[in-house]
């Protein structure tokens, strides 16, 4: 077995105690309550390649999944499958199977816009809208949940103090948007994701255009949504896996694609050898996007 | 500023003669170059502008306020009222941007949004074949295929022929279609596609993301796209001259009445094109009466073009700080 160390380390420990504690601890090693999102089998094809090929994955409630690998192995694609955002991507072709509360998303009665709308995303660049800051958080939850005018302002101070912004900006709900810190906009663009209450939030990359103070509250915002929702994070950084996931899903390329090489608790996931090349190759303490593509290979199982 | 030339980026502003040299000296040529070229077109407008001014004073001193407001035009009694041909003008123009403005822009919208990119460069460059499509061929398909519909359209009123200035009106906005078409495009296409996917990923399906995210945030292209349709409209002569009628003093009897729109009427550019510019030559008066048409016409196109510079200007991506306090379908 992984030192324990791996899974839990101790720099870690002051962002993950108070989720911790209010999880039940032994969650990882009961039996998983039904999960939220499964895929069985997952591939995605471009028109020139296989980007993905066969990803099992599932997600349970109330459990942080991070999702790591080298660049350019398609967890940004994986994370486009579970709410059907790879059906916006042209030549995208996605085979298998993924379930919504054991209903295949890609039923014909299931309305992809209804499905984004309860399967949030946060992307790695925040991307607020022109318009004020209360005008960004009641964007979709106007049009989505019908949210009447006079309700605006309770549901921004029950978001915003969700994300842990509403302190800093409570009294300029007003002002624009853009002209808040890059970190505050991206805790922005998560709030005006949670006034649709989502039950999954996927994050591709929340913290990488962040700097260390954002990322540490984006990371005390994962833990606390876990208490009352599922995330699924992809990262590059593998402290912040174990920081804060309950499990990973480690990708590796193989044959070109991208495959799943293991899902576990972070500590099973790093003891694994071919994960622990992933990891090796990721964890380059130069934290270039574009880690040795040669590396890959060793990743192969043999 | 520094004191101390040499090493300032920027041209001191009290140095030495020398250093100012110096200074000019170290001043990259393409600026020089930039700068004289935009300078000279500059002047060459405002030349412009002063010698058909200048050109026209006869007839601001003969008429005055009334060239402009008045409504009768006959050069052999020297009544020189210029207003009907600005009505003609006006009238043609607000009924091309009338019918091409919601055309072109939700054909950019198509366009830009909807076609697959790989159908969307051919569009694309079929629309700007269009645009490049010389004026007096449209005016010439004007004749053919738009007068004999036109009349029968119009049949209520009673039009003596298919020239009329709705006819001049509907040929300009097929004219103008392209520019709106293309101009559009560029702006829709020059949101960023993460806004719409931020919007989708909300839960917006594809109507919701347009008119939500591209159409607001595309808006002040869309403006500028439509204002130098415009300045082209105005501008246009020969297509104009061949279905307009060119009939003077055409004047609404009633305040809005549409009915002169259904008869043959003048443009400032159909007057101008017309023989009457040779007739008017050798009457200084008369020549200054006609100058004074083209003078109100530049007057025109510029304010219209500078109004869509000016809207363009501010890039349309994100808004700036002042408009942006705003709520998103604002």
């Amino acid at each position: 077995m992984a030192e324990p160390a791996l899974h839990r380390t101790p720099s870690s420990s002051r962002t993950v105690a108070p989720a911790a504690g209010s999880a039940d601890p032994t969650a990882t090693a009961t039996a998983p309550p039904r999960p939220v999102l499964e895929a069985y089998g997952l591939s995605v094809h471009s028109r020139e390649r296989t980007i993905l090929r066969s990803i099992d994955l599932v997600v349970e409630p109330n459990r942080v999944l991070g999702i790591i690998g080298p660049s350019g192995v398609g967890k940004s694609t994986l994370l486009r499958c579970l709410n059907r955002m790879t059906d916006l991507i042209p030549g995208l072709r996605v085979t298998g199977e993924v379930l919504w509360h054991g209903r295949s998303i890609h039923d014909r009665g299931i309305d992809p816009d209804a499905l984004r709308a309860r399967v949030g995303m946060i992307f790695q660049q925040p991307v607020v809208f022109p318009g004020s800051i209360l005008a960004n958080i009641v964007f979709g939850a106007r049009r989505v949940l019908g949210l009447g005018k006079r309700r605006w302002h309770e549901t921004a101070e029950r978001v915003l103090r969700e994300v842990s912004l509403w302190d800093e900006v409570h009294d300029r709900l007003d002002q624009a948007a853009n002209e808040l810190s890059v970190g505050q906009q991206q805790r922005l663009c998560l709030a005006r994701t949670l006034a649709l209450d989502p039950e999954v939030v996927l994050m591709d990359e929340p913290t990488s255009a962040l700097d260390p103070a954002s990322t540490e509250a984006i990371e005390h915002l994962i833990q606390r949504l876990r208490q009352t929702r599922s995330v699924v994070l992809v990262t590059h950084d593998l402290d912040q896996a174990r920081r804060v996931t309950d499990a990973v899903a480690c990708l590796c390329l193989q044959d070109g694609a991208g495959q799943l090489v293991e899902q576990a608790c972070c500590a099973e996931v790093f003891a694994n050898p071919d994960c622990r090349a992933v990891a090796e190759d990721i964890a380059d303490p130069n934290p270039s996007i574009h880690g040795p593509a040669t590396h890959n290979q060793g990743a192969r199982p043999s | 500023m520094s004191p101390d030339g040499s090493t300032a980026l920027t041209v001191p502003q009290q140095p030495p003669t020398s250093s100012r040299l110096a200074g000019l000296a170290r001043w990259p040529w393409i600026y020089t170059g930039s700068l004289v070229a935009t300078g000279l077109a500059a002047l060459a407008f405002l030349g412009m502008l002063g010698l058909f001014a200048v050109e026209s004073l006869p007839v601001w001193r003969h008429a005055g306020l009334s060239y402009l407001s008045g409504i009768e035009w006959f050069f052999r009694v020297q009544r020189f009222g210029a207003l009907p041909m600005i009505y003609g003008t006006l009238a043609v123009s607000a009924i091309a941007l009338a019918l091409a403005a919601p055309l072109g822009i939700a054909s950019a919208v198509f366009v830009a949004e909807i076609l697959p990119a790989r159908l969307r460069i051919p569009a694309k460059t079929a629309i700007e074949l269009l645009a490049g499509v010389p004026s007096v061929v449209y005016g010439l398909l004007g004749v053919i295929l738009l007068r004999g519909w036109m009349q029968d359209v119009l049949a209520p009123f009673e039009p003596l022929s298919g020239d009329t200035l709705a006819t001049a009106g509907v040929l300009l906005a097929v004219m103008i279609l392209p520019t709106i078409v293309t101009l559009s495009e560029d702006a829709l296409r020059s949101v960023p596609a993460s806004q719409r996917q931020a919007a989708r990923a909300l839960g917006f399906n594809r109507g919701e993301a347009i008119l939500r995210i591209s159409l607001p945030q595309a808006r002040s292209g869309l403006v500028a796209a439509v204002l130098l349709a415009l300045g082209r409209a105005l501008g246009e002569t020969i297509a104009v001259f061949l279905v307009v009628g060119r009939q003077d003093n055409q004047w609404p009897d009633r305040l809005l009445s549409l009915e002169p729109l259904a008869a043959a009427g003048q443009t400032l550019t159909s007057k101008l094109g017309g023989s009457e510019t040779h007739i008017a030559y050798g009457d200084p008066l008369h020549w200054a009466a006609m100058l004074g048409l083209a003078l109100i016409l530049l007057i025109l196109v510029a304010g219209v073009t500078l109004a869509g510079s000016a809207v363009a200007g501010p890039s349309s991506g994100r808004a700036a700080p002042g408009k942006s306090v705003r709520h998103p379908d604002a």
